[in-house]
């Protein structure tokens, strides 16, 4: 998933501006595949190991020394809507622990950092991410 | 055609295969061992094993815990019948002696756990 210009991007207390896009990555840690004895076609798949990351893109515009750090576990929520009212105003929320916080300096863009963290679930069996409707419309 | 262990179906429920084991004689090498002849020494006929592996799948941890339940039960015995493949290919006199659980249950869309069995033909 992707949002691009979220709104109120916030790390545990700490709020993030200038963000540019933060994206959702759902991906298999552990997929298993099996075959039978009857032909060539796999017969089942699961995927029992599950992993949800976000990474927030956003320009720096000045020095910053950004407080969180990997292994840091917070509450991370942004808002998001189709248009700049306040109609259908989503907040997408979930704990998460940081893995890492990376930059990059071009001509072109300026400064960027990349922060990447992975979802935790609250018992290991409900999705981590929660997606809340704020506004009307 | 699901396949069969003395006549109880007991792994439709995931994929699995059998394949027969090492066939053949014991030997020993020349100059081995007791064996300090210049020839291979030959002994007895090797047992016939065959050897299943699967998963067990099911909707959830009681389902899969039954379903694990009855082949331990058997291998424990252990229990001797006619084993049947997928396929239709039959082995008389087969028993159960080893039934191995390869991983923790996997809990996804259902819950499944991955296994090996051996079975032997007795001389």
């Amino acid at each position: 998933m992707l949002w691009l210009n979220p709104r109120r991007v916030t790390i545990g207390s700490l709020t993030l501006d200038h963000v540019e896009a933060v994206t959702l990555d759902r991906t298999g840690d552990k997929v298993i595949v099996e075959y039978g004895d009857a032909g060539p076609q796999v017969q089942f798949v699961d995927v029992p190991e599950r992993r949800v990351t976000f990474r927030i893109v956003r320009v720096l515009v000045a020095d910053e020394a950004t407080p969180v750090k990997p292994g840091d576990q917070a509450g991370l929520s942004f808002r998001t809507s189709p248009s700049a009212s306040g109609a259908q105003v989503r907040e997408i929320s979930a704990t998460v622990v940081i893995t890492s916080l990376e930059h990059s300096v071009t001509v072109k863009r300026g400064a960027v950092q990349t922060i990447t963290a992975i979802a935790v679930s609250a018992n290991g069996i409900a999705d981590p991410v929660t997606e809340t409707v704020i506004g009307g419309g | 055609m699901p396949s069969s262990f003395a006549g109880v179906d007991l792994f439709s429920s995931g994929p699995h295969r059998m394949m027969i084991d090492r066939t053949g004689r014991f030997t020993l090498p020349p100059f081995t061992g007791p064996n300090q002849e210049a020839f291979t020494r030959q002994f007895a006929r090797r047992d016939l094993k065959v050897i299943q592996t699967g998963r067990l799948i099911a909707a959830s941890d009681a389902a899969l815990w039954a379903l694990s339940d009855a082949i331990q039960t058997r291998a424990e015995q252990p229990q001797t019948g006619t084993l049947i493949d997928n396929q239709g290919r039959a082995w008389t006199a087969m028993t159960m002696i080893d039934y191995q659980p390869l991983e923790p249950f996997s809990r996804g869309r259902v819950v499944s756990l991955p296994y090996r069995i051996i079975y032997i033909r007795w001389q």
